[in-house]
């Protein structure tokens, strides 16, 4: 599993990468709440190359989203295959992200200072 | 092995979270073998491996005992029986978190029953717990 993290204008995109499960997913929040903790105004998760997701990996994306809602901050998921938007589905967890078709499109939802 | 209803195997593996990816691995392959499904072996083996989160960090918190996976591939259906020594839960704790209150965690057990037809605890055992989860094939569709 890899986790890299660009910066875009106006935020910062974090790719996932692998299989996301207990082992690794320590990983995947270390970054994310390394963001949050900056108060980046836009996070942009990409899920594109996510081949397994697990509750464990949710949980780190619930945190971060709460961790950024705290400062009027936004996270946007991009490139969720079927397989992770069901397990989104599955957690009830699909209409309280918001998935985006593309990095721009995200990028157009960004919060405006 | 060969029972007169399919194939069984059995796998025992500590209670460390490193050897998830092998079992996901183990039982994907066994469950297209045994002609599921793509997408509903993808459950199978999310239910599979949330349960043995659960079991490294709840029952066994963090010590490296084992966990027996054992499968039985039937003709009407997919079983799992997990296996642990450790404390037993309360059952008062299996009921599952309500969903509508958003927090990390504590969805292992409402993602198990989403996508199992059956999930069945067994606290009979002297030391330990056995887990059943329980996956009809289509066309049996018993559960």
């Amino acid at each position: 599993m890899e986790v890299v993290s660009h910066k875009l204008d106006g935020g910062e995109k974090i790719e996932i990468a692998g299989e996301v499960d207990m082992h690794n997913s320590p990983g995947v929040r270390e970054k994310l709440l390394e963001a949050a903790g900056r108060k980046v105004p836009l996070v942009v998760v990409d899920l594109a190359g996510v081949e397994y997701i697990d509750s464990s990996g949710l949980a780190t994306l619930v945190e971060c989203l709460q961790h950024m809602a705290g400062y009027g901050g936004k996270l946007a998921l991009i490139g969720a295959g079927k397989s992770t938007r069901d397990v989104f589905a599955i957690a009830r967890l699909d209409k309280v992200f918001t998935f985006y078709d593309s990095e721009e499109e995200a990028l157009a939802s960004a919060p405006k200072n | 092995m060969a029972t007169p209803d399919g194939h069984e195997f059995s796998l025992t593996i500590p209670a460390d979270a490193r050897y998830l990816a092998m079992l996901r691995a183990v039982v994907g392959e066994a469950l297209e073998v045994a002609g599921f499904d793509p997408e509903e072996g993808k459950e199978v083996v999310l239910a599979l491996c949330e349960a043995v989160s659960n079991i490294i960090s709840h029952c066994y918190q963090g010590n490296c005992e084992p966990i027996t996976v054992r499968c039985l591939l039937l003709s009407d259906r997919l079983e799992i029986r997990l296996r642990d020594w450790g404390p037993k839960p309360d059952p008062s704790e299996l009921k599952g978190r309500d969903l509508d209150e958003l927090r990390p965690g504590g969805l292992g057990l409402h993602i198990m029953r989403e996508t199992m037809d059956e999930v069945d605890f067994d606290f009979s055992h002297r030391d330990g717990t056995e887990l059943r989860l329980v996956k009809y094939r289509p066309e049996t569709d018993a559960g």
